[in-house]
């Protein structure tokens, strides 16, 4: 049975009865043990004594060897029951005398161990040995042999009452130990139940009763308190589980919502592919619907023309011709309505192939030729000598300057419509440019502005005037916009108009967009250097969302944008890029708006660029003090933005207008526009 | 005179074109389908095919390819017209075995010049 | 061969020795015979002067001798001699003088009186008489006479009786351990014998 699993009580009275027991036995043997051996030491003393005795009363015997007198001497032994035997030797060894009541004989010689004074136990005998001397002279030697019953007597009792000594007090130690060791295990057996009991019922709210001060006491309430922190947990745990149920329905349910949602969506998704593809499908049949009973119109027309001239009736060619016109000027409105459509459908595709340009240039030149002589116009054509082939897609380019050339020959009265081919390098990049000149009615800056947007002709007057549909230049835009090219106006009214389009040798398919970082400059495109860039806007702001707003809703009103959240760039970019305007947001990281304000203002090169400064905190007088142009507390009302955008760039334009009438066309009041949006 | 084979779906169109074209001083002959095309290229053997390419069931691609597999047919000019201008139905074209295209809605002069330009081709070939 | 040599030698021998001893013995036991009894009372007169006390008066210093005064026929001769030779009691040596019958005994303290003075014994006891002196006798009757220790012969034994009125009125003390061992003979008033 191990030790280690006997019970408490068990231990405890173990110990108790072990330890009491031992030091029993240990005081009482040693008690007895001393108290044995000092009665030993007593009789051997006594014993000795009566050696002495005899000794001396034989003395006299053994000197006159009387032998009776020494055997009488010896026979007074009697009266001592422990000696059992006693010998008178002579000098020389030989027994002279004998008292042996048991009638076991004595030793006959005097063993040679022994000297003539001494002890000896053996045999369970004690025996002394004693020198008679009769005035000094040994007459003899004298043993006693005693059975030291007295001591072996006691030896006994004691055992006995030793063992029943220890008898009784284990008995009673027992039943102390019984009684005492509970002090320590009842406490223990206690806590031992209540914890049985919490852990078989997993009930923490029971708790073990303490009336113990020690250290058991401290482990009951330590127990307690675990038990409560426990509960706690428990408590804590249901919660949390209950919580966890909830929001598992919860989430559940949402992804329920969510997969409805999802299958709402792929639904609209399907529905919204097959309406891209009723579009496409429409665009195309549109475009042959349409186009199919025009070509009749006016080829059948152009048939009875051709027939009439050869009946010669006058008045009938002109009929016809009328019709002819009205067809051709119907199918090219159609045409570009259809273009337009298709572009805002998002179906315009780009096909780039290479081409060689002179040729093209040729073939619109000459379909342009009878357009031109009818307004005494004159065509000059220069194609630079470097200027082969380009990558591009034909149509469109061939539409675009179709576009341009088929304008300046309108708007140009007995005048001269020139066109210039050339490669440029901007910034490592290989360009065309094509510019279109002619000497015709210009453009007023009002018109200008609205250019290339869409459904604003000019006036109307004008399209009854010179025809046109009015859409043309806005294909052209968005077209060299695909093919990330640039388009510009130079005009004076009254003296003629410039139009320049720089297109990429290679044209490449339009770029993805570029996500936002903070610091980075936000542009699409390479930056062409001064000088085109009037009508850019630079916004200064650490926010991507309001740089990508503000992008985005001014780009749409023909602005290119430029963005940076960085305000030193924002200087160095406004050097570089000379915008029109520049908004800037106080709130910087660095560099304080305030100090990029000051900065731009300070220099001679920037000073003259109106700055808008952005911002949600009020503090137009500041801001106004320091320079700025006007102030806006963010968010930006767009209108107001707007309103602020034009009465700038119409002040630009007046005052620079008002001085550069002097200055060649390349000083003239330009408006750049931008042909990539920062973001479509 | 030179024989011309017109297949062209569009009533209207065939109209006018071979009107047009008759005055110009060919005989014309007209088919409306592909198939009509097929059989009259072989039996009126024309000095040219001018080819709409959106015809029904058959579409002119094939039409022309099966012409230019016939050795019936093959050395008769096709000029293939297209309602677009795309470089790849151009491609198209002239992989298929066109010997010239042009676009729709047909620019008469453009495309007489195109049939003279084949015509005197032919005749010297 | 050798070993069996050996063996009788040894043999030899030790018989030679032994018929030696036994003569020896023989001799010595014929010698002791005659004179043992002599020797043991020799020596019994030395234990007599360790049981008995003399008057302080009767040394005049610690060391001075025993004197052993003996008249008459000297039994002993040399032996008691030899016996007391060196011995001492209670620091007291023994002197030995053989003294003619008209001596002067009142020097010696123990006067062993030879069978000689037999008939004349009771005078020579009255010569010690007012003496711390111990007389000795083998003579028979002595103790009646007032000798004080009488000598006897008993069954090849040597016995001795102790007249302790004797010894009283000699102002010695004998030791009860000595009376023990003697017979006790007590000579109320007149010499009647009382056992």
């Amino acid at each position: 049975m191990k030790l280690q699993n006997l019970s408490i009580k068990r231990k405890l009275m173990l110990i108790t009865m072990l330890t009491s027991s031992v030091a029993l036995l240990l005081s009482s043997a040693s008690f007895l043990i001393y108290d044995l051996i000092s009665f030993r030491h007593l009789l051997t003393q006594d014993l000795d004594t009566q050696a002495q005795i005899i000794g001396y009363n034989s003395a006299a015997a053994m000197a006159f060897r009387d032998e009776p007198v020494a055997t009488a001497t010896l026979a007074a032994l009697k009266a001592k029951d422990d000696i059992v035997a006693a010998v008178l030797y002579t000098p020389d060894g030989k027994i002279f005398a004998e008292y042996a009541p048991t009638g076991k004989s004595a030793p006959a010689v005097i063993p040679p161990k022994l000297s003539r004074t001494g002890y000896r136990f053996e045999g369970g005998y004690f025996d002394v040995l004693h020198d008679v001397s009769l005035n000094g002279e040994r007459v003899g030697t004298l043993l006693l042999r005693s059975d030291m019953r007295e001591w072996s007597l006691r030896a006994k009792r004691y055992a006995i009452i030793f063992f029943v000594f220890v008898f009784a007090s284990g008995l009673f130690a027992l039943l102390l130990s019984s009684k005492l060791q509970r002090m320590i295990s009842r406490p223990i057996l206690q806590l031992e139940d209540t914890i049985r009991m919490v852990s078989a019922n997993k009930n923490y709210e029971i708790r073990a009763v303490n009336t113990y001060g020690d250290e058991i006491g401290r482990l009951m309430d330590g127990f307690n308190n675990m038990l409560a922190e426990i509960q706690q947990r428990d408590t804590a745990l249901l919660n949390a589980n209950d919580q966890l149920h909830s929001r598992t329905e919860e989430l559940e349910r949402e992804v329920v919502q969510r997969q409805q949602a999802q299958e709402e969506l792929l639904k609209a998704k399907h529905a919204a592919e097959d309406a891209n593809r009723a579009k496409s499908a429409f665009l195309a049949n549109m475009s042959h619907e349409l186009r199919t009973p025009l070509n009749a119109i006016i080829g059948y027309s152009e048939m009875l023309e051709e027939e009439t001239r050869e009946s010669g009736n006058r008045e009938a060619i002109q009929d016809l011709q009328k019709i002819q016109a009205a067809g051709k000027h119907l199918l090219s409105l159609i045409n570009d309505v259809l273009d337009l459509s298709k572009i805002e459908a998002g179906k315009m595709t780009l096909h780039l192939e290479n081409f060689d340009v002179p040729p093209m240039i040729r073939q619109i030149v000459s379909t342009l030729e009878p357009a031109a002589v009818k307004n005494g116009n004159v065509i000059q054509v220069h194609v630079d000598d470097n200027v082969s082939s380009m990558r591009a897609d034909v149509t469109k380019v061939r539409q675009i300057l179709f576009n341009l050339v088929s304008n300046a020959c309108k708007f140009t009265d007995s005048g001269t419509v020139s066109i210039n081919v050339e490669p440029v390098t901007i910034e490592g990049h290989e360009w065309l440019r094509f510019e279109v000149r002619d000497t015709g009615i210009g453009i007023t800056p009002t018109q200008q502005r609205q250019l290339f947007q869409e459904f604003a002709q000019a006036d109307t007057s004008i399209s009854r005037k010179y025809g046109g549909t009015g859409l043309g230049l806005a294909i052209s835009h968005r077209f060299v916009q695909m093919m990330n090219g640039y388009i510009q106006v130079e005009s004076e009214p009254g003296k003629g108009s410039t139009f320049t389009v720089l297109l990429p040798v290679e044209v490449k398919a339009e770029t993805p967009e570029n996500p936002p970082s903070d610091a980075v400059t936000e542009v699409s495109g390479p930056i062409p250097d001064a000088g085109f860039n009037q009508d850019t806007i630079l916004v200064i702001d650490d926010d991507a969302t309001v740089r990508d707003l503000m992008s985005r809703f001014l780009s749409k009103q023909g602005f290119r944008v430029i963005a940076t959240g960085n305000g030193d760039e924002g200087i160095d970019l406004a050097r570089r890029v000379r915008p029109l305007l520049i908004t800037l947001d106080v709130l910087l990281p660095e560099r304080d708006g305030w100090s990029v304000l000051h900065e731009i203002k300070s220099d001679q090169e920037l000073s003259n660029i109106p700055v808008i400064m952005l911002t949600i905190v009020d503090n137009e007088a500041t801001a106004l003090s320091l320079g700025a142009s006007d102030y806006l507390v963010k968010p930006v009302d767009r209108e107001r933005l707007s309103s602020l955008i034009d009465k700038h760039r119409a002040n630009r334009s007046s005052s620079s207008q008002n001085g550069n009438s002097s200055k060649g066309p390349a000083e003239k009041h330009q408006q750049f526009v931008p042909s990539a949006s920062a973001r479509g | 005179m030179p024989k011309i084979l017109l297949v062209e779906d569009n009533e209207m169109n065939r109209d006018m074109l071979s009107r047009r074209l008759q005055r110009k001083g060919y005989s014309i002959v007209m088919a409306h389908d592909g198939e009509q095309g097929l059989m009259l290229a072989s039996s009126e053997h024309p000095d040219l095919i001018l080819m709409d390419i959106s015809l029904p069931k058959m579409d002119g691609w094939e039409v022309t390819r099966r012409l230019k597999s016939n050795t019936e047919t093959k050395h008769i000019p096709v000029i293939a017209l297209t309602a677009h201008a795309l470089s790849t139905d151009r491609q198209k074209a002239f992989e298929i075995g066109c010997d010239d295209y042009d676009t729709k809605p047909v620019e008469f002069g453009r495309l007489s010049e195109k049939i003279e330009h084949l015509l005197v081709e032919k005749s010297v070939s | 061969m050798q070993n069996r040599a050996i063996m009788t030698v040894r043999r030899l021998i030790i018989a030679m020795l032994m018929m030696a001893l036994g003569q020896a013995a023989h001799v010595w036991a014929q010698d002791s015979d005659q004179s043992s009894e002599y020797l043991i009372k020799a020596g019994y007169i030395y234990n007599f002067a360790k049981l008995v006390e003399w008057p302080a008066s009767a040394f005049a210093q610690p060391d001075s001798p025993i004197v052993i005064g003996i008249v008459g026929t000297d039994p002993f001769g040399p032996i008691i001699d030899k016996v007391l030779e060196g011995k001492k009691v209670n620091g007291h040596p023994f002197l030995i003088k053989r003294l003619k019958p008209t001596a002067d005994v009142k020097e010696c303290h123990i006067l062993f009186i030879g069978s000689s003075l037999g008939p004349h014994v009771a005078d020579t006891i009255r010569l010690t008489r007012g003496t711390p002196i111990l007389t000795i006798s083998e003579i028979p009757g002595f103790a009646d006479h007032g000798g004080i220790i009488h000598l006897t012969l008993e069954q090849n034994k040597v016995r001795f009786e102790v007249n302790v009125d004797a010894a009283k009125e000699a102002d010695l003390n004998i030791s009860s351990r000595l009376l023990v061992l003697a017979k006790v003979i007590q000579q109320p008033g007149d010499g009647r014998k009382t056992e």
